[in-house]
């Protein structure tokens, strides 16, 4: 079937009247987690999960990836008018957003920021469109060696791109592979560590675990910081539409951020931050004034806004052509394929053109709906980051009760989330982060399944994993990323990025 | 900082030491043939020798330069009566049933770690909880444990 047949199939998904209203749904319910900080979109998609259950498996995606690109339109609002990034893939729109409110031009600055990301999104999803198939189709030649050999390659760079020490993130990934080989062995089905328990036998499932350490995480150490909501931008927002000079200024660091967002999305690990920090730098570095870059300059808004929407199209690719999540999000959405008996991978896209094509065409739809609904809907949310956090993460912690005995009816889900907020929040003080963990958590069977099966074909040669091209490739590529962690002026941006980030 | 990484590095000391004993009593195999106990050995051996390295470098770490990451006694207090108050919850939620521990969990952090007035914890501990159900129990239809309320909802 041609492109065309494709895009049209993935309209007749799409335009149904509950695909356009979970469409919608996704896309308001993303903006408003956005907005709130310490909520985000992927304890967001742990807690609805278990409601997407009884939906068509089209439906359900189609409600998840709203979440996460419209979290992307919303972090940016209170950054640009409170100086509280919503999401950390609006740190740096925080820098020039907010002086440009302070000066009066929050307007533009808000302006930019969702057409910005209105094209950047659409940009991402056609980039989206045309390399998820084509990955997919050389994904069909590889074996398990080359999978393995990715895993790996994932995992060390998820490390070596985490905040802070890079023994930190080794530990977490290391902790993470130590849960995923709780439950029944997947080779064999032998049980290992389950110690009679029934919840266990399946493994220690994502969904507790994303809400432990990103929800009850978070809330404990909100909590105990006491958050304060920061001085609001109490003008009138006027004049919305940005100016021609605005656009002028704008147009490049768009499409330079649109590029540069998608395509450092594709890697694993937290992508999405990145391709905003990389996009700001760029713009400082090609800029005519780069002095002006933190004095409120749109350009500081539009390439960081216009990457972390295109980025999320990005971290799509290799979850939906390779079956291998590049962050916590799309760990999540592999769950939510995995619930409905779909598995993502190289054959994805060929048995399930439907879902691909119905997920392509809702970005599209979603995208131009944020744009409708976020202009108009501003002042809602600035009002909605008035809300004390006192009255608001009571009901956090409830959502993340619901939501996670909601997916099995068990109230040991309840204690295993609970004991991972706890450890998701003492990692925080000691400067741990979780999303390691969780990567490695889910990565964690496909590598151990990979390797055993790679050692069968090669009766015990580890040489497979470097005489194989692609194999060999992958694993020096994850040597590299280790090694650069080594390197001092490497260590120095990883601080400085830690640092930002915070 | 610098006690809290030794007292973290010893504990995953421990841990990676239980999970090879653990993995000890499983079968390891060989690389011709591994077995359920491969790759988890593996992991063991690695978490060891990271945790020794982090341990390590957690001695070298100058006191002066580490940045102190302990709460106030007032915020240790909020941490710990707010996960008592989810733990009694989870523990005791199918037999006080949905309605009746959300208003609970809900009403006692408002009072208790957000110290509202009285008005404010029992109308937004009564709202939430009745609104919440609603919405989840009965327009999502998911299933919420009755509990000592069983008879009035029927489940």
């Amino acid at each position: 079937m041609d492109i065309l047949g494709n895009i049209g199939m993935g309209f007749s998904v799409v335009l149904t009247p509950a695909n356009v209203f979970f469409c919608f749904l996704g896309a308001l319910l993303g903006t408003l987690v956005g907005v709130l900080p310490g909520l985000g979109p992927a304890a967001t998609i742990a807690f609805l999960l278990p409601i997407t259950y009884k939906m068509s498996p089209v439906t359900a995606i189609i409600l998840l990836a709203g979440i996460f690109y419209g979290a992307q339109y919303g972090g940016s609002t209170t950054s640009i008018l409170v100086n509280i990034p919503g999401e950390a893939t609006s740190v740096i729109t925080c820098l020039d957003g907010y002086k440009m409110a302070r000066q009066g031009r929050a307007g533009p600055a808000l302006g930019i920021a969702a057409f910005g990301s209105f094209i950047a999104g659409t940009l991402g999803v056609i980039g989206l469109m045309i390399f998820a198939p084509l990955l997919g189709r050389a994904a069909l030649s590889i074996g398990p060696p080359e999978y393995f050999a990715i895993t790996v390659f994932g995992l060390t760079l998820v490390t070596s791109l985490s905040r802070g020490p890079t023994i930190n993130a080794l530990i977490m990934a290391t902790l993470g592979l130590l849960a995923g080989c709780i439950g029944g062995d997947p080779v064999s089905g032998f049980q290992r560590f389950t110690y009679g328990s029934i919840t266990l036998i399946d493994g220690v499932g994502i969904v507790p675990v994303a809400m432990g350490i990103f929800g009850i995480g978070e809330v404990l150490e909100n909590v105990a910081s006491a958050l304060g909501t920061g001085e609001i931008y109490q003008a009138k927002i006027t004049g919305l539409l940005p100016k021609l000079k605005d656009w002028k200024d704008s147009f490049w660091p768009i499409i330079r951020g649109s590029f540069i967002g998608f395509f450092v999305g594709i890697l694993p690990g937290p992508s999405v931050t990145i391709a905003t920090f990389t996009s700001y730098a760029i713009e400082k570095k090609v800029s005519r004034h780069p002095e002006k870059f933190g004095t409120g300059i749109i350009e500081g808004v539009a390439g960081p806004e216009a990457a972390n929407n295109s980025a999320v199209s990005g971290t799509f690719i290799p979850l939906v052509s390779l079956g291998i999540p590049a962050n916590v999000t799309m760990a999540l959405f592999l769950g939510a394929l995995m619930i409905h008996g779909i598995q993502p991978g190289p054959l994805f896209i060929t048995q399930h053109p439907d879902i691909f094509w119905g997920l392509i065409i809702s970005m599209y739809l979603g995208n131009a709906m944020l744009l409708v609904l976020n202009l108009p809907l501003i002042g809602i949310w600035v009002r909605l980051v008035r809300v004390p956090y006192g009255i608001l993460f009571p009901l956090i912690l409830l959502l993340c009760v619901i939501g996670v005995y909601t997916l099995n009816n068990n109230v040991v889900e309840i204690l295993i989330m609970l004991i991972f907020g706890v450890f998701g929040y003492l990692n925080r003080k000691i400067g741990f982060e979780g999303a390691p963990f969780i990567i490695a958590l889910v990565l964690g069977p496909m590598m151990e399944k990979c390797l055993r099966q790679s050692l069968l074909i090669s009766r015990g040669d580890l040489g497979i994993f470097f005489t194989r091209p692609i194999s060999a490739i992958l694993m020096g590529l994850a040597l590299v990323s280790i090694i650069m962690t080594l390197l001092p002026a490497f260590k120095k941006r990883k601080e400085l990025i830690g640092e930002d980030a915070k | 900082m610098k006690k809290a990484r030794l007292i973290a590095s010893m504990i995953l000391l421990v841990l990676s030491c239980a999970a090879l004993i653990e993995t000890s009593k499983l079968p390891v195999g060989n690389l011709h043939s591994p077995q359920a106990g491969f790759f988890p050995l593996a992991i063991g051996i690695l978490l060891g020798i990271f945790s020794i390295i982090f341990l390590v470098q957690s001695m070298k770490e100058k006191t002066e330069e580490s940045r102190s990451v302990s709460e106030g006694p007032k915020n240790w207090q909020k941490i710990i009566l707010t996960l008592v108050t989810l733990f009694a919850i989870a523990l005791f939620f199918e037999r006080l049933g949905y309605l009746i521990s959300s208003f609970l969990l809900i009403g006692f952090l408002l009072a208790a770690v957000s110290k509202q007035k009285w008005w404010t914890v029992i109308t937004t501990a009564f709202l939430s909880s009745l609104i919440s159900y609603l919405l989840f129990g009965i327009v999502l239809k998911t299933q919420l444990p009755g509990g000592l309320l069983s008879g009035f909802f029927g489940n």
